[in-house]
């Protein structure tokens, strides 16, 4: 008679624990199929916002070249290490001006309102190493810039022109040739996506190049820079961006 | 020598979940390594990518640094990428 009871009492505890499974399954189930078919399509929409960019490759507007060829006209790429924002965090802040003393001696004050300039015109050597030294920072960052440089007496200066920014970023010739020629000129920026961790780091495994830049065409104009222009002409810089 | 009988066949038992075990495993193994070799391949082609982006930026760059940036670039194109990348936007 015990033993009928405790065999009973056996069986309702394993039906309990057994129906306590069932029931956990299914919830877990019907998790899984609400996320990966009912809400997949927002759920990887909140994920490509959360955690995917999009930035774009500059491309390079093509040059204006003398008759001979020498260059009168041209865009340099420059690099510049910004502050963007200060941390909010005091320990943050501390640590980071602690690393900014070390790596960059005699940087500018925190003093003005962010975004501020640390410094400008970065050789290579400098982009790897702050580029290495504040990746725990996303508050610092590498910046980069065009401008336009022009060689030649002020009157070649005026027949080559200007360029501006649009309102859409993009570099277009507003006089002379840079406007006569600006179609050919112009080149056409590449386009990257990248997953950043959450110090706002890229994630390299995940880098992919959807669109290559492609950097404007040259165009030859018709008059010719004085000898000795190239080596020591006077530039006249106009940041493009 | 019934025993022994069920034994030999519990063992049977126990060597077949042993074998599928190992298989199973070395199945794993085998992606795995798959796996790893893919990442190598798609890592490799990234860097060369961003080596061929960074290179066509060349030009650009003053020509006091133009030597210094093909060798540093050169190394870990990666990060000059991000370097001359602008307008971060969520995709």
């Amino acid at each position: 008679m015990r033993g009928t009871m405790a065999a009973g009492g056996f069986k309702l505890k394993t039906l309990m624990i057994l129906s306590f499974l069932l029931t956990w399954a299914a919830v877990a189930a019907a998790h899984v199929f609400y996320y990966a078919v009912a809400r997949r399509d927002q759920s990887l929409t909140d994920a490509r916002r959360i955690a995917w960019r999009e930035a774009e490759i500059p491309a390079l507007r093509g040059r204006i070249l003398d008759r001979n060829g020498i260059p009168a006209a041209w865009s340099e790429l420059y690099h510049e290490l910004i502050l963007e924002r200060i941390p909010d965090s005091p320990r943050r802040r501390e640590n980071l001006r602690q690393r900014m003393e070390r790596v960059l001696p005699g940087a500018p004050a925190w003093t003005g309102k962010p975004p501020i300039l640390l410094k400008s015109n970065l050789a290579p050597d400098e982009i790897v190493l702050f580029a290495r030294e504040f990746r725990l920072f996303p508050e610092v960052r590498i910046v980069p810039a065009m401008r336009r440089v022009a060689a030649g007496s002020s009157e070649i200066r005026e027949r080559i022109g200007k360029t501006a920014e649009n309102n859409a970023g993009e570099i277009v010739g507003i006089s002379g040739l840079e406007r006569k020629y600006d179609m050919e000129l112009s080149g056409r920026a590449g386009r990257v996506i990248v997953m950043l961790d959450r110090n706002g780091n890229w994630c390299n495994e995940t880098l992919r190049i959807t669109r290559r830049a492609e950097n404007g065409k040259d165009v030859t104009a018709d008059f010719a820079l004085p000898a000795g222009t190239e080596a020591s002409g006077e530039r006249f810089e106009h940041a493009e961006n | 020598m019934e025993s022994v009988r069920k034994n030999g066949r519990g063992m049977h038992y126990v060597l077949c979940a042993a074998i599928l075990l190992l298989s199973l495993l070395l199945l794993g193994a085998g992606r795995f390594r798959e796996d790893l070799t893919s990442r190598r391949i798609r890592a490799e082609q990234t860097k060369t990518a961003c080596r061929e982006a960074v290179a066509a930026l060349e030009n650009g760059i003053a020509e006091r640094y133009r030597q210094s940036w093909s060798e540093l670039a050169g190394a870990e194109p990666e990060l000059f990428l991000r370097a001359c990348s602008a307008g971060m936007k969520p995709q």
